[in-house]
Order: structure tokens, then C-alpha cells, then sequence
């Protein structure tokens, strides 16, 4: 009886001793929050020139009188007008503008035909700009 | 009589014991930080380890000490540290396995070959383990890779088998080529990105750019010219949109493969600790 | 003779040992209470290395633990606990072991976990006077999972008019129903938006919905049957979905702002033991 419980009593010290190095650095306290987290992330734009803002603009506009009023169509992220706006603050006007195109095309798609996707939250399939450029 | 002996005696022993036990001392210091090393806690025995050493010289604490700062991902001291302990050691050999270890790990691709050449610097025990480490900094770099024949000649049964089908997949990637998809989408639209394999996105390419064309022809014909216009402008920009959207497609596709076989390599070696032996200090 | 010098050498040592882990406690909760906690951790582990007989064991376990839960690292914490857990040296502090790692459970919710050992604790017959330490941890357990009548309820259950049940109650009153929110814009387009405070929104999709869907009859008025389908296919439907999907979001944001104010006034002005 003994021995079962002095093995039993191994088994559980185990994973106690071979648990690996959590702490990289000397830490300091730190204060939890109680709080929900919103799952709400605003988009950042890699560069700021003129077409950048003209369209970020465009979008805006676009988001407050229509986007944010006819319900969650895209089933991509980010939407096609993120896209846009990112794709054109990374390539220019002239490459984002058909980078958008084939992404509207690929919205569009008759067939839903979408393996190729990572799936991530609120079952978007992820598909951002930088996929499309190598650096 | 006794009474006196009795209160020399315990005199004596309180003394020797309120001495004795100082937690700090370099010997306790020690014990508590290889009880630490032991554990896992290797922030806090790499503490101890440093007050020992900074007061007396220990071969096997001066190796545990680099293990431990390498456990921290402090990887250049850990190296510096290894290094220290190159010669008059009684781990003369772990500690050059521990730093070339610590190069790899630290990135520092350049200095591991340069050190290599160095022939006093590789352990005969472990030169197997550093040479391994070798051929995995070329399969980590974005160089082409040398000849196979030396890269795999240390690996054996399965390693060498999984390696030789990295070496083939890093050497020749089944890339699909962009020029070619992106003609074939000229040439009739979305037939570029069924060659890619997209066979849906490629058919409603097909489809939208021909319905485009469609009703800007029908609208010209039916004397709507400024509606033939748009349809026009929109059409052509579907069509252009496609080509360049294929080309992308390609590319990513081109990443994709990139990204993916790395990922699978690091996966690969991690599962396998590096082939790094266990070590005891 | 020989007997009692060493019977007096082996008490003066571990007099002097015991000494001098009192000093070393003293030590790491110096440390501890002045908020240094990676070098209370530390001084703790030492007296735990130096203290072969055991007699801090329990204590450091649960000093570490809690300095552990002082930087946010949740599972070296429960790792701790847990040791505590085990080397409780009576029922008592094997119960304030087992209600920390459930407070650790509750704070980075793992509500599921916290649930599963609350039943094994209430299931123990060992602390069947202790219901309602187990019931007011239960309460904190819900209110982290967002489920407020529920944690009213069962907070009632240790009194009636306790304070958490009373703050429970009321959160819950203050939150919009999602369901509401979403049927009434359904019926009434907009007024879910209302519902919820959101009255520009509301009035947009008023119009929206009421142009498009003019357009649509019109269309159909007309006889313009295709034209009728496209625009009640591509622009009413899409406007009308849009009106209650965003009811229902926006009833859902509400109450996440709604459960945050509780949360922070929880964790600011509450005065009892928290999670």
C-alpha cells in the first residue's frame, strides 16, 4: 500500500521537476485587469502617402454611410476595403487598385471554393497583403 | 565539573553552528544553486552560480553557469562563457559542444563557420553533434546549399533519410511559375489560376470578365454608348485585374512553399532537440 | 554522559537551524511584502532548500505561489499551489491551498477548470461546514464567466441580501437583451439600434431600408419584375440583414461595457477578498 502511494506521489512530483524554464528575464509585479477584452482592432497602414489618405478617406466615408449598415458580407479578413487601402499603401495606386480587383474577384468566387485559407476567428478566412509580396 | 564541560561544550557548539549555517555562504550558495540548475530554474541558479564563481574557480560550476545564462536565451554570453572553459576543464569537451551551441542558437551562423575551421576548437567526442549543427545552419540560412554528400554524411537511417528530402524540396522547390500562369491568363481569363489550381476563383474570373465584355458589346450595339463605356472600363480593368491577381497567386503561392518548409524544418529539428546530446555537468 | 551531550548538540544545532530559517523567513517576506516578488520567489526556494524538516514547506509553497500570481504568471502559480496542496500539513490549509488555485483558475478564466474543483471541494465531506467560502468563490466564478443572475443567485445563497449578490443583480438588470435588441429590429427596422442608445445608427438604417425597399416596390409597381429582384435581392435584403445584425452587435458591445464597469468597480472599491 505503501509503495503504490510513494509511486502515485513520484507520478505527480514528476511533471513538477521536468517543468521547463518559464522565466527569461527578472520580472516585475504586475496589475491584472478584471475587464472583458472587446474584440475590436483598428487597421494600421503601413505607409502614409497621398493615395493612402485620399483612400483611407474614400473608406471611411464608405464605412459610415454604407459598410457599417449593410450587415458583415465579407467573408475574408481584412474586408476588401481594408485590402484596398493596405494594398495600395504597400504597392502603389496602380498595382493596388488590380491587387483589389483579383481580391473582389476572389470575393465574388461562384464556387466558395476557399480550402486554401487559414480559418481565424468569427470564421473569416485570412487573407491579408503581405501574402502577396515578397520582400 | 560536568556542568562546566557541558557549558564549554554547548558554548562551543553554538558558535560553530550560528557560523556554520550562513544560507549565504559560497558552499550553500552553491548547493542552492545546483538544487535550482536541477529544478529547471535556471534564472535564479544562474544567480548563485555568478556569486560563486566570483569568488572561487569551479570547472563544473563554470560550464553549469553558461548552461544556465544559454537557458535564458542569453545565447553570445553563454557562448563567451563556454569558451572560457575551453582548456583546463574537466569539460573540456561539453563546453565546446555548449558553444557551438550557443553560436547556432544565437544566429551567429557566420562565426560558427569561421570557428569551425579552427581544428583544436571542435570536441573529438561530440564532433559528430557540432558538425550536425553545421549542416543545420545551412538549411536554416536563405543561401543555396552546398554539395549534399558532406551536409548529410552525419546523419544516419531516418535523420539522413528526412534530410535528404529537405535538402531536395530547399534545393528544388516545386515552384510554380508566374510568367507562364499570368500568360495563360492573357491569353483567356482565369485559365492562369486553374493552372495554379484556384478552379473556382479562376472560373468566376472567367465568367465576370466575359459578362463584362458581354454587356459592354451588346450596350455599343444597342447605340448606349456611354454605358458601353463603363462596361468597357470595367471589363478591361477585370481583365488586367486578373492577369496581375495571377501573377500574385503564383507568388503566394511561391511563398507559401518557402514558409511552409521552413516552418517544417525548425518543427523537424526542434522535435529532435538539434540532435543534441544529454549532458550531464 | 556521552547521551546527553549529544542529545544537547543535536538541539542546540537544530535550535540554531530553526534560527536561522526564521531569519531567512523574515528575509523573503521583506521581500515579498515590498512588492519585490521574482526575489521573494528566490529567498523563499532557499528556505525551502535549507529547511530539510519540512517546517515551511507548506508556507513557502503558498508564498510562492502568490508572488507567482503577483506577475501574472498564472501557471507557475497553480504549479505552486498545487504543491501547497500537497503538502498541507492539515485539512484547513489544504482548503486555503485548493481555494487559491481555484482563484487562480477564476482570474485567468479558466472558468471550467475553477468549476470542476469547486465540486470536488463541496463534494469533500472534510469541509461541509465551509459551503459557503465555496459558494462566494463559485459567485466570483461566474461573474469572471460573464453570467451575473447566476452569481446573484448563488451569493444569495450565503445571504440575502449580500453586497456581491446585490452588485450581481444589478449588473444584470443594467445589460440589454441581445435578443430583443435583434427581434425588434427584425419587426421594426432601427429601433433595436434605439434599444440600445445607438440613434444615428438606427435612423440610417431607417432610411436605408426604407429607400431600398421603396425602390423594390416601386420596381415591382412597375412591373419592372427583374429589376425588382436585383435591388431587393442586392440592396433591401443586404440593408435589412445589416439593420438587425448590427442590433445585435451593438446589444452585445453594451454589455460588454456594462459587465467592465462592474468589473472595474469590483477591483477597485470592493472590499472583500477577490479572486
Amino acid at each position: 500500500m505503501r509503495i503504490i502511494f510513494s509511486l502515485a506521489s513520484l507520478l505527480i512530483l514528476i511533471p513538477v521537476l521536468i517543468s521547463a524554464q518559464t522565466e527569461l528575464n527578472k520580472w516585475e509585479p504586475v496589475k491584472i485587469s478584471y475587464e472583458l477584452k472587446a474584440n475590436k482592432d483598428e487597421p494600421q497602414y503601413s505607409s502614409n502617402g497621398i493615395f493612402t489618405k485620399m483612400l483611407s478617406g474614400t473608406k471611411a466615408v464608405y464605412k459610415f454611410f454604407i459598410s457599417d449598415l449593410d450587415g458583415d458580407n465579407c467573408p475574408f479578413h481584412p474586408s476588401c476595403s481594408e485590402f484596398y487601402v493596405e494594398s495600395v499603401s504597400k504597392t502603389g495606386l496602380f498595382k493596388g487598385t488590380f491587387m483589389f480587383i483579383d481580391r473582389f474577384t476572389r470575393d465574388l468566387n461562384f464556387f466558395k471554393s476557399r480550402e486554401q485559407y487559414k480559418v481565424i476567428k468569427n470564421n473569416k478566412f485570412y487573407d491579408p497583403v503581405e501574402y502577396y509580396i515578397s520582400n | 565539573m560536568i556542568k562546566n564541560i557541558l557549558i564549554i561544550f554547548f558554548t562551543f557548539v553554538t558558535i560553530s553552528f550560528s557560523q556554520g549555517i550562513n544560507y549565504f555562504s559560497l558552499e550553500n550558495r552553491k548547493q542552492f544553486g545546483n538544487f535550482l540548475f536541477e529544478s529547471g530554474d535556471f534564472i535564479r541558479a544562474n544567480d548563485e552560480y555568478r556569486e560563486f564563481l566570483s569568488n572561487q574557480e569551479n570547472d563544473t560550476i563554470r560550464v553549469r553557469y553558461a548552461e544556465t545564462l544559454f537557458q535564458i536565451e542569453r545565447y553570445t554570453e553563454a557562448a563567451d562563457y563556454f569558451k572560457s572553459a575551453f582548456y583546463n576543464s574537466s569539460f573540456e569537451d561539453e563546453a565546446r559542444l555548449g558553444y557551438f551551441k550557443s553560436l547556432f542558437f544565437a544566429g551567429l551562423y557566420n562565426d560558427f563557420k569561421k570557428d569551425l575551421e579552427i581544428k583544436e576548437y571542435i570536441s573529438p567526442v561530440y564532433k559528430n553533434n557540432i558538425m550536425k549543427l553545421n549542416t543545420m545552419t545551412y538549411y536554416l540560412e536563405k543561401n543555396p546549399l552546398p554539395d549534399s554528400t558532406e551536409l548529410l554524411s552525419y546523419f544516419e537511417d531516418e535523420a539522413r533519410i528526412k534530410m535528404s528530402e529537405f535538402y531536395l524540396r530547399k534545393d528544388i522547390p516545386e515552384r510554380k511559375n508566374g510568367t507562364k500562369a499570368a500568360l495563360l491568363s492573357a491569353l483567356i481569363p482565369g485559365s492562369g489560376k486553374i493552372y495554379l489550381g484556384e478552379y473556382g476563383d479562376g472560373i468566376t474570373a472567367f465568367i465576370t470578365t466575359g459578362l463584362l465584355t458581354y454587356l459592354a458589346v451588346d450596350n455599343f450595339n444597342a447605340k448606349h454608348k456611354l454605358r458601353g463605356a463603363v462596361f468597357s472600363g470595367l471589363a478591361f480593368l477585370s481583365y488586367v485585374g486578373n492577369i496581375y491577381g495571377t501573377a500574385l497567386a503564383a507568388e503566394k503561392f511561391n511563398i507559401g512553399i518557402k514558409v511552409n518548409l521552413d516552418k517544417e524544418i525548425r518543427l523537424y529539428f526542434k522535435e529532435n532537440n538539434y540532435f543534441l546530446p544529454e549532458i550531464k555537468y | 554522559m556521552r547521551k546527553v551531550i549529544l542529545i544537547m548538540l543535536i538541539m542546540s544545532s537544530s535550535i540554531f537551524a530553526q534560527g536561522e530559517l526564521k531569519i531567512q523567513k523574515e528575509y523573503a517576506d521583506n521581500l515579498f511584502n515590498s512588492g519585490q516578488l521574482f526575489d521573494a520567489i528566490t529567498e523563499y526556494k532557499r528556505l525551502q532548500f535549507f529547511d530539510t524538516e519540512g517546517e515551511y514547506r507548506f508556507y513557502s509553497n503558498m508564498k510562492i505561489g502568490e508572488s507567482y500570481k503577483g506577475g501574472g504568471r498564472f501557471d507557475d502559480a497553480v504549479t505552486y499551489f498545487a504543491n501547497a496542496e500537497r503538502t498541507a500539513p492539515n485539512d484547513s490549509l489544504y482548503f486555503n491551498a485548493a481555494i487559491n488555485v481555484i482563484r487562480i483558475n477564476i482570474l485567468r478564466r479558466t472558468n471550467d477548470n475553477a468549476h470542476q474543483l469547486l465540486d470536488k471541494l463541496e463534494k469533500d465531506l472534510r469541509f461541509n461546514d465551509r459551503i459557503d467560502e465555496i459558494n462566494y468563490w463559485r459567485g466570483w466564478n461566474y461573474i469572471f464567466e460573464d453570467k451575473w443572475l447566476v452569481a446573484s443567485q448563488v451569493f444569495e445563497k450565503i445571504e440575502k441580501n449580500h453586497p456581491l449578490a446585490l452588485i450581481s443583480k444589478q449588473t444584470d438588470k443594467n445589460k440589454y437583451s441581445v435578443n430583443f435588441a435583434k427581434v425588434i429590429s427584425y419587426i421594426l427596422p432601427g429601433f433595436g439600434q434605439f434599444y440600445t442608445g445607438n440613434y444615428l445608427s438606427g435612423l440610417m438604417s431607417i432610411g436605408w431600408v426604407g429607400l431600398t425597399g421603396y425602390w423594390t416596390v416601386n420596381s415591382f409597381v412597375e412591373k419592372r419584375v427583374f429589376d425588382g429582384l436585383v435591388i431587393g435581392n442586392l440592396l433591401f435584403l443586404r440593408f435589412y440583414r445589416g439593420n438587425y445584425q448590427n442590433a445585435e452587435q451593438f446589444a452585445i458591445e453594451k454589455n460588454i461595457e456594462v459587465s467592465n464597469k462592474s468589473l472595474i468597480n469590483l477591483q477597485n472599491n470592493y472590499q472583500g477578498i477577490k479572486p
